[in-house]
C-alpha cells in the first residue's frame, strides 16, 4: 500500500492526542514528497515522558517493494537533492541487484524520517536494514556492502573492526540481529546495531562483553522491575570506531496482547514518571480507531523502547504506534460504513412463500431520498451499494440511481426475481452501470423453487439471457431451506450450465411475519459444509454470505484452526454495513428494521445506540450460544433476535448447528 | 538437508503455511511435511495444535518451557522438533481478526457478495 494512503488515515482525526497541528503538516510533506512510495507498515514513534506531540515517521519495505521503490527515487528529484537519499537509491539499487549478496539476504529495509529535520525542511532520511542472516565469524562482507553505500567505504572500513567484535560476541548465545542503521538524517558518525531478541540475563551479559560503560546493575534491576509485563528484549547502540555508544535503547513487545494489558503497562510506566497521562489516553484512542474499510488499515502498537541514558537510568520511554495492513487485534466495526443496502420498493408482482418485505402497502423510496444517501455514501467511499426490493425492477428510477451511484463511484448491485427482465433491460442497466445481477432463485427445478420462492421460470429465464448477452457479472441467490438442501448439487449444476460467475449461499431470516419455518436441520447444513468444502475450484464460485455463520463457521473448521473469525465471521449490520428503508430511514440492516431518526451515515455510524449494542454483543453471549463449541467463530443473525425474541442480546434458540452440538 | 533445516526453509514459504491452515487432519498435515522433507508425528502435529490452539484462540501465555526453543519462527516441543511458528502466528494473527490477512481477505470479499 501507498504511503500516502497510511497518511491520510494518520492525519483523518485532527483532535489527535499524540500529533498536534505542526506534526499533521509534517505529515503532509511527507505524504507529498513520498506518497507514492509502497510499504507494508509504518510506525510512528512518540515520546510517552513528554507532552509535546511530535513523531518521527519511518516504514518498512519488503522485497515486494524493492523494485517500486528504486523505480520510484529514480524517477524522483530526491536523489538529486541530498547525499542522503542517493545513499539510500543506492542501497535499494544493489537490494534489486540478484547477483549482490545484498538482495537474497535482505528482507526488508525501513525508512525513517525524523521529525525535527522534516519539520526544518531538511528532508533526509535515516535507514535501517535487516542482518538477521548475518553470522558470527565472518562470511558477512555482504552486510560491509551495504553499509559501505550508506556511510561511505572509508568509515565502513573505520567501523568494521568494532562492528565485527559486537557480531562475534554473539557467537554461542544463540542469538542473531535484527537490523543495522545509519542516522543519514542526523549526520550521524556511527552506525546502529539491533540484536534479535533477548532475555535479561543474556543482554546484560552481552553488555558486559562489549564493556558498555553505563550501569549495568541499575540496568538489570529496572529490566527485572518489568519482567511482569516482558519477557524479552532487543537492544540497539551505537557502534563507532571508538566502541560502542554509551546511550542504549531497550526496546521489547509486551507479554500478552490486548488493550488492557498495554494500559496496565501505561499505568506501571506513568507510576515510573516515564508516561504522561495524556499519552496514556491517546494510546487508548490510538487503539480504539476503527480500522479504515477501503485501503484496510488497522491501528496497533509495534513495540515500546527505553532509552537508556549514560548512567544506566531510563530517560524516555517511546512507544512505536504502527499503522498496517494486517489487523493485528480483535475490531468489531470500521471507521466508516464499506456498504450499505437500498430498499427501493415494497411492490411486487410475485408471491414467494420467504418474502421478508409486508407486500401488502407497496411503496417506492424517494428517488431524490435516495441520491442523497448515494452522495453521503460517495463521500464515506462506500464501495458497493445494494438494490433491493419488493422486485428492484418495477422502481421507475432504478437506471438513474445505479448512474448516481456509478457517478460517485460506487458499484451497484441488484437483486432480480427474473419479473420483466429482457435483453432490453440488461442494456440499460449495463449503460447506467450497475455492477453484479443477482438472479433469485432456490431451486434448480420449478417443484424445489416453489416451496420458497415464485417465478422459477422467470429466473431461468433471466439467466438465460445473461449467458446469451454474455453478461461479464451474474449471480445467483440461493437461500437454503430444509427442502431445497438436498437439491443444491443439481442447484450449482444448473449454475454452471448457465455460464452464473457465482452462487450465493443464504440463510433464511425471519419473513414478513416475523416467523422461520423450514430452517436446514443440523444434518443438512453438515452435507451442505460438505459439499461447498469439497467442490473444486474453477469458473463457477459458491460464496457463503456472512449471515450464515453457523455454516461458515462448519465450513471454516480446519484441523489447526477454525478460519470463520473477525469482523466477517457472522452477522455484520453496524459493524461494515447499514440499510435504507423504504421510507427513507436508516436502519442496521435490511433484515433488522429498527429505524434511525437521523438522516446522516456519518452521524448514525458514530452515535446510534443501536449500532453500539450490536457491535458489543460478544461481550455479553447468552445461551445457547454461550454454550456452543462454536461460539467463538459464529456470529448469528441479529434479525433472529430481535424478530424472534424482541432483543438484541440473545442468543439464537432456532439454531440447528448448536441444538445438534448439545443433543 | 537437516529436519530442522528443512523446517526452516519450509517456514519462510508463506504460500506453503497458508495451504496448512486449509488442511483438515493431522495426517494431512504430516502428509503435506513429508512432501518437503521435513518427517513428524502426527502427535508432534497434535501437540503443535494444542499450543496453537492455547496460544491465538484462548489467549494464554505460552510457558518459558514452550518457547525456549522458539528459533527462528520454529518451536521444539518435548519429543521432536516442529512446527508453530512466528510465521503461523502472523497468518492467524490476520485471520484471526479478519480482514486483512489473505484469508481474512477471502473472508471479507465472500461477506460482500451476501447480505440481500
Amino acid at each position: 500500500m501507498k504511503l500516502h494512503h497510511y497518511l491520510r488515515h494518520l492525519t483523518q482525526d485532527k483532535e489527535s492526542l499524540l500529533f498536534d497541528e505542526q506534526c499533521h503538516r509534517v505529515f503532509e510533506r511527507l505524504a507529498t514528497a513520498l506518497g507514492d512510495i509502497e510499504s507494508q507498515e509504518t510506525i510512528q514513534e512518540i515520546d510517552l515522558s513528554m507532552t509535546g506531540r511530535q513523531a518521527d515517521y519511518s516504514c518498512r519495505l519488503d522485497k515486494t517493494d524493492r523494485d517500486a521503490t528504486l523505480d520510484f527515487l529514480r524517477h524522483s528529484s530526491l536523489a538529486q537533492s541530498s547525499p542522503a537519499w542517493k545513499a539510500v537509491t543506492d542501497l535499494c539499487a544493489i537490494w534489486c541487484d540478484e547477483q549482490s549478496g545484498v538482495s537474497s539476504r535482505v528482507s526488508n529495509v525501513w525508512l525513517e524520517m525524523d521529525y525535527e529535520s522534516w519539520q526544518q525542511g531538511r528532508l533526509e532520511p535515516c535507514v535501517f536494514f535487516d542482518i538477521s542472516q548475518v553470522c558470527p565469524r565472518g562470511g558477512n562482507d555482504w552486510m560491509y556492502q551495504a553499509l559501505s553505500v550508506l556511510l561511505g567505504p572509508e568509515r565502513s572500513a573505520m567501523f568494521r573492526l568494532r562492528l565485527d567484535a559486537c557480531i562475534d560476541a554473539l557467537e554461542g548465545r544463540n542469538r542473531q540481529l535484527f537490523q543495522l542503521g545509519v542516522m543519514l538524517g542526523r549526520q550521524a558518525e556511527s552506525a546502529r546495531l539491533f540484536t534479535s531478541d533477548m532475555t535479561r540475563e543474556q543482554l546484560t551479559s552481552y553488555l558486559a562483553e562489549l564493556n558498555w560503560s553505563g550501569d549495568l546493575p541499575g540496568l538489570a534491576a529496572k529490566l527485572e522491575s518489568m519482567e511482569p509485563f516482558v519477557r524479552k528484549f532487543i537492544l540497539d547502540f551505537d557502534v563507532t570506531n571508538a566502541g560502542i555508544s554509551e546511550k542504549i535503547g531497550i526496546n521489547f513487545g509486551l507479554r500478552r496482547s490486548g488493550d488492557a494489558t498495554v494500559d496496565e503497562f501505561l499505568a506501571f510506566a506513568e507510576a515510573q514518571q516515564l508516561c504522561v497521562a495524556e499519552k496514556r489516553t491517546g494510546i487508548r484512542e490510538w487503539l480504539a480507531a476503527a480500522p479504515d474499510p477501503a485501503a484496510l488499515i488497522f491501528n496497533d502498537i509495534s513495540h515500546f523502547k527505553l532509552a537508556i541514558n549514560p548512567a544506566g537510568v531510563p530517560k524516555k520511554l517511546k512507544a512505536y504506534l504502527r499503522q498496517g495492513s494486517v489487523p493485528r487485534r480483535q475490531f468489531t466495526a470500521f471507521a466508516r460504513p464499506r456498504m450499505m443496502n437500498i430498499e427501493l420498493t415494497t411492490r411486487c408482482p410475485l408471491h414467494c412463500p420467504q418474502c421478508y418485505c409486508d407486500l401488502s402497502q407497496g411503496r417506492d423510496i424517494d428517488l431524490e431520498s435516495a441520491k442523497g444517501f448515494v452522495r453521503q455514501a460517495g463521500a464515506l467511499q462506500m464501495q458497493q451499494i445494494n438494490l433491493s426490493g419488493g422486485e428492484t425492477l418495477v422502481y421507475p428510477h432504478l437506471c438513474e440511481l445505479i448512474a448516481c451511484c456509478r457517478e460517485h463511484g460506487i458499484r451497484a448491485n441488484v437483486a432480480l426475481s427474473g419479473y420483466g427482465f429482457d435483453t432490453e433491460v440488461l442494456r440499460k442497466l449495463r449503460n447506467a452501470g450497475v455492477g453484479g445481477i443477482y438472479i433469485s432463485l432456490n431451486g434448480s427445478t420449478e417443484a424445489v423453487n416453489r416451496q420458497s420462492r415464485d417465478g422459477y421460470d422467470l429466473a431461468v429465464k433471466a439467466l438465460a439471457t445473461l449467458q446469451q448477452e454474455n453478461d461479464p457479472d451474474y449471480l445467483i441467490n440461493w437461500v437454503a431451506h430444509r427442502h431445497n438442501v438436498g437439491n443444491f448439487p443439481a442447484m450449482v449444476a444448473l449454475a454452471e450450465k448457465y455460464g452464473v460467475k457465482t452462487v450465493v449461499v443464504m440463510a433464511f431470516k425471519p419473513d414478513s411475519r416475523h416467523e422461520l419455518p423450514s430452517l436446514p436441520s443440523h444434518e443438512q447444513l453438515v452435507y451442505l459444509a460438505d459439499f461447498i468444502k469439497k467442490y473444486p475450484a474453477g469458473p463457477l464460485k459458491i460464496v457463503i454470505e456472512s449471515c450464515f455463520s453457523p455454516l461458515r463457521a462448519l465450513v471454516g473448521q480446519k484441523f489447526f484452526v477454525n478460519l470463520n473469525q473477525g469482523i466477517g465471521k457472522g452477522c455484520q449490520a453496524g459493524r461494515d454495513s447499514l440499510s435504507v428503508n423504504v421510507d427513507g430511514k436508516l436502519t442496521p440492516c435490511r433484515h433488522l428494521e429498527i429505524e434511525g431518526n437521523n438522516g446522516s451515515i456519518a452521524e448514525y455510524w458514530r452515535q446510534s445506540e443501536v449500532l453500539r449494542q450490536l457491535r458489543t454483543v460478544e461481550q455479553d453471549t447468552r445461551t445457547p450460544c454461550r454454550s456452543c463449541n462454536y461460539e467463538r467463530y459464529c456470529l448469528h443473525c441479529m434479525a433472529v433476535s430481535w424478530k424472534m425474541h424482541g432483543e438484541l442480546f440473545k442468543g439464537n434458540d432456532f439454531c440447528e448447528l448448536h441444538q445438534a452440538i448439545n443433543r | 538437508m537437516t529436519n530442522e533445516a528443512a523446517i526452516q526453509a519450509v517456514f519462510q514459504d508463506e504460500v506453503f503455511v497458508k495451504g496448512l491452515f486449509e488442511l483438515e487432519t493431522p495426517e494431512e498435515v504430516q502428509a503435506a511435511l513429508r512432501g518437503r522433507e521435513v518427517e513428524v508425528s502426527v502427535d508432534e502435529i497434535r501437540q503443535a495444535r494444542e499450543l496453537l490452539v492455547k496460544r491465538m484462540e484462548k489467549g494464554e501465555e505460552l510457558t518459558d518451557e514452550e518457547l525456549e526453543g522458539v528459533t527462528g519462527g520454529v518451536i521444539c516441543i518435548a519429543g521432536g522438533t516442529l512446527l508453530l511458528l512466528t510465521a503461523m502466528s502472523g497468518v492467524i494473527a490476520g485471520m484471526a481478526v479478519g480482514g486483512g490477512g489473505v484469508i481474512g481477505i477471502l473472508v471479507t470479499q465472500m461477506a460482500t457478495n451476501g447480505k440481500w
